[in-house]
Order: structure tokens, then C-alpha cells, then sequence
């Protein structure tokens, strides 16, 4: 008898069905919470500004802490020369990428002057010392095999697309092609939607997407909401198809409202209520 | 007390049904224990998402759905001061948290700023910080590195003792040690994951008449304040509600019968509450029909009136109710009812109607339909002479025509457990147990409950068959089978004689012997005790003077012998065990006799104890 009752607890808790519910607790978006995060938003940007500034003013400070700070303390300055933008910095970090002994610091400070690239037309001077210094640090750091992909992105990003496009093309890694529109990178987008890798597959979707081939990417997407195992990988389709935004694609994110994962469940919730409003 | 009801058999039935009751109750339980939608904040779920998108992809981006603050090209404020606060909180998404920003948040709900982050956590979220190492920091917790404000955010993935591990954005780290952060101020943020608890504060009692019904509920959490918590409610097997911040409900025109609500509270950290608070209740139907009495014994000549009472629950005024009740039968004058009326809900109005028997045998069947609102409401009347079919066919062969005289009334209980079959002379023994006041209740030949259309034998822990109630039944499969299962289940069946020894066939068990008409009579010493039983405690002498007419020729093998006929040894008390239950057979007609002032002490004792 006891037996018996175990059983039909456990077929209650089989039949079960599994819930629906998502979280809570964020305000309504009403029109004051979007004026009040608009206003928000600048502040934060204003903040950025404000620390940036303080940053810049801290540049000769951080080089001569760099010399001799160790393990994070390093990375928080490299972090910092960064954001300062200032020239000054960018001979610093080129000293990084060329001399540092760790590999990871090496790696991060090579990205860092990679994203400066975005503010050099704002900045001659800038422009100038990412031309003088780091363009060839970055050189030179393309020949460590660690770091390759890094300094190729980087590159990219400072104006050196010739020489850094074929190296992205041929190591894989399309993002700072896809970011720039690069039609090169079409086909071995369309290549990588047959790989094995459903993370593969989503990478080359979203990357596709950008470039306007949807057609491409939505069948690729609708098998991965289909067949893919990791809620993760399907929660983040779900954010390919919202950028998709057509009849189709909302379709097939409104299945996803009965997926077995809340949190797939969740992000098509929010993702229809997005792209309701962005229609 | 006359009817000794419990033995073992039925203790063993009666725990079964308990048994099958529990089991119902726990698994009504078990869905409300775990009710369709549960939800906390799920710091596993955060905690695998940290590890999967902790760095770029082969093509180097972070996971697409979000924004990328590291890259001011992947981001709406073309922002390249990193990304750790907003991984963050992608974790903590995934682990079912929505953001409640103090500052800035992106249509994506994340918060890209450290620091605000942090004090969003702090005031939206309820979450509690401390500047040292608190023992409640797990995995899902997140530490800050501060400088006055914070200015990097590291999520926790794991913890050994007091060795911390997290991952993080800008720079990109999987189960880092703390450690490599030494030398940085840090503040710990403990995240709430104790659900809210649930009440239920206004609601409907057990049976409302009316169907309308009003909730009204509040929660309670360790964290989260009353005023900012979030209920979803439901109503029996429908969907859960949105969330919301109401705490009051009403629900109009639910169905009859029974209904349950359930709320469950949750908290700022999408903790929901586990075990919804629940309150059922059943909505009554919106008219009853009553009619008294369900059912009468009208002797030749005699007139009975039966009042039909309408009680209006909730049926609106502007609706029509129609009242009919007719009945026919060779010898009855049933004078029946044809009423349309409007009534206020609330209030209940009464009518009659008059069965007289105007030489009539057997039974007449009245029909009483109320209708309203596209549905009826039927009781079935049952009245009955207490005239034999044939007079001349009974059990005292010494008998000259009379009425049957019964010197105690009938105590008639619809809801009594014991049941009289209505046909022989059952009514005798109604009448006989109405001695003891006994209360019990006829039950037809079809096996249906007098009076109470919505019980029927199984709700019965006793039948009793009369003297000559078998006649005609005999061969009735339907009737058989269903003797069975009542017994099998647990039930007892008291009979007393039969006109052909056959007719206790019909009884589970087959017993088969010698009935009235095959037996010569006789009262004085006409049995003696054969087998012990407690139930002659109170005999003093092992003859007993009883009106017993048969015995019994055949009976299972494992039937107790208690009495037998002095004449000729043969049984004319045997009880045996059916199923779960049991049968005894009597070949007595005290029932008659009580009516026709033929009865002894002796038997009526055997009766009373049978």
C-alpha cells in the first residue's frame, strides 16, 4: 500500500505540467518610466563622460602605476588607459602588447586599443598615436600565434582592413567584419550555417541578419528553436528572430511561448512585446 | 444499540475507504504542493548561463541577444566602459529575475552600470550588502568592486569554504579565485531567495448560496515589503493569472458545486510562493426542490398530503419556475400540481399535492419536475399501501385477512445508513426497528434510495430484506449483481424468510432451501441454538419460541450455523461472510408478525442483534 501511494505522488508530480510563470517585479513602461529612463540614460552617459575626464586627467599617474602595479591591478589600469582615450595611453598600451610578459594582460590591452579605433575620426591626435604606436605593436603582435586573432580585430578596427581582413576571414572570427558591414564575410557566413555547432550556426545567423539575408537565417533559426537542446542557444535565437521582425519570425517566437523552459518562455515574451512596440 | 454494525470485515472496508480517501487529499495536496507554475529565483539556472557565455564566441561576441558594453559599436550608448554589470544581470535573468533599475536599463533589461546595478539590487530588489564575507553568499550572489561606488561586478559561480569563485566580463574570467582581486575593496550582495508566504484574508465560507464570490488576500516576505509584492491567482484548473499587484478578485456566475481558489504570492526576486494559499468552497445550486414526505405508506382509504417547497438560491426574478408533479397508478388518485410562478431569489414557497389510496396495491411513482433557467430539478415520490399483493400468500397459514396493525411507527431517515428493501413485508421491519427508534430509510426493488435520488446502495452500511421481499427477484441479474457488489464492498445484508426456499437465491452466496409455503409453521421452541454467538448473551434457554417458517437446505461452506429448527435439525440462522462483507439469512417472518401481533420477545431480541 505504501508502494501504492509513493506511485501516485510520484504520478502527480509526473503529470504535473510545468509552469509558465516568468519573473517580475519591473515597472510598468508607461510613458514617464521610458522619459524617466531616457533621462537616466543621459545622466549615465553624462557620468561616463565625467569619469572619463577624471580618467584623462589621471593618465601620467596610471603609466607610472603600470610599471609597477601586478596581476589585476595591471588589468584595472589597462582598463582605465583605455577608457581615457587620450593619446598618451595609447603609447602605453602599445608598450604593453609588445613588452608584458603575461599573455592575458597582453591579449586585453590589444583589445582595448582596438576599440579605440571607433573614437579616432573624433580625435586627430588620437588618431596620430594609435597610427604611430599601436598600429605597429599590433603588428608585431600578430606574429604570436596567442595572439593573432586579437591583433587582427584590432587592426580591423584601426583602419588596417587589408592586411587584417583575410587573417579574420581565414581564423573565423567575423565579428568585427559583421560589425563593419564587410561584404567579404557573406560567404563564410553562409558556409557556417551548415556547421555542426548549433552556437555556430546562431553566430552565422545573427551575422547574416546584419548583412539583410534573412531568408538565410530564419529557417536556420526556426531548427534551432526546433531541435536544440540548450535552452540558452534557443532563448538567444529568440533574439536573432526579434531582429528578423517579420510575420514569420514572430510566429515562431509566439511557439516558443509554450517552450519547456521558462526562461525561453520569458525571453519570447519579451521579445513580441518588443517587437509589438518597435513595429 | 439494535443493529450491530461493526465487525472486522467492515472495519477493514470502512479503513479502505478511509485509505482512499487520504490518498485522494494527498493528491489534491500534491498539486497544490506543486502547483503548475513555480518559480524562484533558480541560482543553478544563473549559474549555467555564467559558465556558457562567460567569454566571446569563435567569432568573437558575446551572446547576441544582449548588448555588449565593451564594444561601443554593440551598444546603444556607444559605450565601451565594459560589460560586467551587464552580464550580471543577464545572469541573474536567466536565473528568472527581471530588473527594477534605479537608473538606467536597456530595452533589453539589463543594467550596464556597476554601480547601479548595485543599487538597484539594494533598493528594488530587497538584497542585502555587507562589506565582509557573509556565510549566506552562494553561487547566484554577486560581489562588487568598489570605489566609493562600485565600478566592477563579479558573479558568483561557486564556493569551497570561504574561497569564492566567479566569472566575469571585461576582463572575461571562469571560476577566477576572489583571490585575484585582492587588494580591491569589495561589498558582497546577498540575493533573496525565501519565498513569499500567502493568506487568504476575505473569501466565501464552505457553501455560499449565491454564485457570486469576493477574495481578498495579502503576503508577507523576509525581504520584499508587503506593498511590493505580486500575486497570480487562479480558479479551479484554469490558468494562472498575470501578476499583479491587486489583492481582491471577484468571480460572477461560477457553477454549481465545488470550486477552489488559489494565490500565491511573489517577491521582488521573482521567488514565488511554493504552497499558494487555497480556499474551497461550493457554489449551491440556484433552486432546491424538496418534497415531504419522499415517500408514505398510504393504508386503503386514506389520503396523504405532500408539500413541494421551492427555495429560490439565486435565479433572477424575471425567470419563470414551473412546477409539475403527476403520478398513476390502477387503484391511487394522485392530484398532482401544475404551477408557473416568478420568485424573489432568496425566498421559497410551498404547494401540495394529495395521494390518496382509493383500493390500490402495491405503489405509485409521483414525478415532481421544477424547472428554471433551462434546467430541472426532479424528485421522485414514492408511496406504497401496506396492503400485501396477495393477502391469501403469507407466511402464517393460520391467518385470517386483516390489516396490518403496527404498534410503533416507522422513524424514516433519507439519510439513515440502514436501508429497508421495499417489497415483502419490509415495511415491518421499519416499523419493528421504529421500536428501538432505529431510524432507516425504504430502498426500491430497483435498489435506489427512497427520497434521495442522489444516494444509492453503495452509500448504505446495511440492507434489510423482509419477509417475502425477495419474491419476484430472484431471477433478476441486475438485482443479483448488484446484492453482490454491495456486499463485496463491505456491505451486510440482514433476510428474513421466503415464500419458495428459491428466492433466496437472489442473495450473494446462493443459499437455498425450504420457504414458507414448503414448511409447516410453528412458534413455540421452534429453534435452538446451534453455534454460540454473543448475540444470544441474553438467552436463557437454548430452545427459543420464535415465528419461523423455513429453513435452509443449502449455504456456503464457510456459513456460520447459529440456529436451527428444532423439527429437523436444519438451519434456520446462517451467517456467512461475502467479499467484505456479509449475509445473514433468517427464516424468520417477525416482520409480518409484528404487524399481525404475532411476535415474541425471543425473536425480536434474535432480530434486533442480527
Amino acid at each position: 500500500m505504501k508502494k501504492a501511494v509513493v506511485g501516485i505522488l510520484m504520478l502527480g508530480l509526473i503529470i504535473t505540467p510545468i509552469g509558465n510563470s516568468v519573473g517580475m517585479g519591473q515597472k510598468l513602461e508607461t510613458e514617464e518610466t521610458i522619459e524617466a529612463n531616457e533621462e537616466a540614460r543621459k545622466e549615465y552617459l553624462a557620468k561616463q563622460e565625467k569619469e572619463r575626464e577624471k580618467l584623462k586627467k589621471k593618465v601620467p599617474k596610471l603609466i607610472e602605476k603600470l610599471e609597477t602595479a601586478k596581476e589585476f591591478k595591471r588589468e584595472r589600469i589597462i582598463h582605465e588607459l583605455g577608457r581615457s582615450r587620450d593619446p598618451r595611453a595609447v603609447k602605453a598600451l602599445a608598450n604593453v602588447v609588445l613588452i608584458d610578459t603575461d599573455i592575458k594582460i597582453r591579449s586585453f590591452a590589444i583589445e582595448r586599443l582596438g576599440v579605440l579605433g571607433y573614437y579616432q575620426n573624433e580625435d586627430v591626435t588620437l588618431k596620430e598615436a594609435l597610427n604611430d604606436f599601436a598600429v605597429p605593436a599590433l603588428k608585431t603582435a600578430l606574429n604570436n600565434e596567442n595572439l593573432t586573432v586579437k591583433a587582427a580585430e584590432a587592426l580591423y578596427r584601426l583602419g588596417e582592413k587589408g592586411l587584417a581582413r583575410p587573417i579574420l576571414l581565414k581564423k573565423g572570427s567575423f565579428g568585427v567584419l559583421v560589425d563593419a558591414r564587410d561584404e567579404t564575410v557573406v560567404p563564410y557566413l553562409k558556409a557556417r550555417l551548415q556547421s555542426e555547432d548549433p552556437m555556430k550556426r546562431l553566430s552565422a545567423s545573427y551575422g547574416l541578419i546584419d548583412f539583410n539575408e534573412i531568408s538565410l537565417a530564419l529557417p536556420v533559426l526556426e531548427n534551432i528553436m526546433k531541435s536544440c537542446d540548450d535552452k540558452f542557444i534557443r532563448a538567444s535565437a529568440i533574439g536573432a528572430l526579434e531582429k528578423i521582425n517579420t510575420e514569420k519570425a514572430l510566429s515562431i517566437i509566439e511557439s516558443a511561448l509554450k517552450d519547456e523552459d521558462p526562461y525561453v518562455r520569458q525571453q519570447s515574451k519579451k521579445a513580441i512585446k518588443r517587437m509589438r512596440k518597435n513595429k | 444499540m439494535m443493529i450491530k454494525i461493526p465487525n472486522k470485515y467492515f472495519i477493514v472496508s470502512s479503513i479502505f475507504w478511509k485509505l482512499l480517501l487520504f490518498i485522494l487529499i494527498i493528491f489534491t495536496l500534491n498539486i497544490s504542493l506543486f502547483p503548475t507554475t513555480v518559480f524562484s529565483y533558480d541560482r543553478q539556472a544563473a549559474v549555467t548561463y555564467a559558465d556558457k557565455w562567460w567569454t566571446r564566441d569563435a567569432a568573437g561576441y558575446y551572446n547576441r541577444m544582449y548588448y555588449d558594453y565593451s564594444m561601443p559599436e554593440r551598444n546603444p550608448l556607444g559605450s565601451e566602459a565594459g560589460d560586467c554589470a551587464n552580464f550580471a544581470s543577464q545572469c541573474l535573468i536567466a536565473g528568472g529575475v527581471t530588473l527594477n533599475s534605479v537608473g538606467y536599463i536597456d530595452d533589453k533589461g539589463c543594467i550596464p552600470g556597476a554601480e547601479t546595478l548595485r543599487q538597484s539590487l539594494k533598493t528594488n530588489h530587497y538584497t542585502l550588502e555587507s562589506a565582509f564575507l557573509p556565510e549566506a553568499l552562494t553561487i547566484g550572489d554577486i560581489v562588487f568592486l568598489v570605489n566609493g561606488e562600485a565600478w566592477h561586478t563579479l558573479f558568483v559561480v561557486d564556493r569551497i569554504g570561504n574561497d569564492i569563485y566567479i566569472n566575469c566580463h571585461t576582463d572575461d574570467r571562469k571560476h577566477a579565485p576572489l583571490t585575484e582581486f585582492v587588494g580591491e575593496s569589495m561589498v558582497y550582495l546577498c540575493l533573496d531567495s525565501t519565498p513569499p508566504e500567502t493568506t487568504i484574508e476575505e473569501g466565501p465560507g464552505e457553501y455560499v448560496s449565491t454564485p457570486d464570490v469576493s477574495f481578498s488576500w495579502s503576503g508577507v516576505d523576509d525581504r520584499t515589503p508587503t506593498s511590493a509584492l505580486v500575486y497570480s491567482y487562479k480558479l479551479d484548473n484554469g490558468d494562472w493569472s498575470e501578476y499583479t499587484k491587486e489583492t481582491t478578485r471577484s468571480f460572477s456566475d461560477l457553477g454549481e458545486g465545488e470550486h477552489t481558489f488559489y494565490v500565491k504570492a511573489m517577491d521582488i526576486m521573482a521567488n514565488e510562493d511554493l504552497t499558494p494559499a487555497e480556499r474551497s468552497f461550493t457554489v449551491g445550486p440556484p433552486f432546491i426542490l424538496t418534497v415531504n414526505p419522499p415517500f408514505a405508506e398510504v393504508s386503503k382509504g386514506e389520503t396523504v398530503t405532500h408539500t413541494v417547497t421551492v427555495k429560490n438560491n439565486y435565479v433572477p426574478e424575471s425567470e419563470t419556475f414551473s412546477l409539475s408533479a403527476y403520478g398513476f397508478a390502477p387503484g391511487w388518485s394522485v392530484s398532482g400540481l401544475s404551477e408557473s410562478f416568478s420568485l424573489e431569489p432568496g425566498s421559497e414557497a410551498s404547494y401540495s399535492f394529495l395521494v390518496a389510496n382509493s383500493g390500490g396495491y402495491g405503489d405509485v411513482d409521483i414525478d415532481v419536475d421544477l424547472f428554471a433557467m433551462a434546467e430541472t430539478r426532479s424528485q421522485e415520490v414514492y408511496d406504497w399501501s401496506a396492503e400485501p399483493y396477495n393477502p391469501y400468500e403469507h407466511p402464517d397459514e393460520t391467518y385470517e385477512i386483516s390489516s396490518s396493525n403496527y404498534p410503533t411507527p416507522w422513524k424514516i431517515d433519507t439519510q439513515s445508513k440502514i436501508g429497508i428493501l421495499l417489497s415483502g413485508w419490509g415495511n415491518g421491519l421499519g416499523h419493528l426497528l421504529g421500536r428501538w427508534n432505529v431510524e432507516t430509510v425504504g430502498v426500491k426493488a430497483d435498489l435506489t434510495i427512497v427520497g434521495e435520488p442522489e444516494r444509492d446502495l453503495s452509500d448504505l452500511d446495511v440492507l434489510l430484506i423482509g419477509t417475502g421481499g425477495l419474491t419476484g427477484l430472484e431471477n433478476s441479474y441486475t438485482f443479483r449483481s448488484k446484492l453482490a457488489g454491495f456486499v463485496s464492498q463491505g456491505g451486510i445484508i440482514i433476510s428474513l424468510t421466503s415464500q419458495y426456499g428459491y428466492e433466496l437465491n437472489a442473495l450473494p452466496g446462493s443459499p437455498s432451501g425450504y420457504g414458507w409455503s414448503e414448511d409447516q409453521s410453528c412458534h413455540t421452541n421452534a429453534v435452538y441454538i446451534d453455534a454460540y454467538h454473543p448475540m444470544f448473551a441474553g438467552q436463557d434457554s437454548a430452545n427459543l419460541d420464535a415465528s419461523v417458517d423455513g429453513y435452509l437446505t443449502q449455504w456456503p461452506n464457510d456459513a456460520t450455523i447459529l440456529l436451527r429448527r428444532t423439527k429437523n435439525q436444519m438451519p434456520a440462522m446462517v451467517k456467512y461472510e461475502y467479499g467484505q462483507g456479509k449475509v445473514v439469512v433468517l427464516t424468520f417472518f417477525t416482520d409480518w408478525n409484528y404487524g399481525h401481533s404475532g411476535w415474541t420477545e425471543n425473536e425480536i431480541n434474535e432480530i434486533s442483534l442480527a
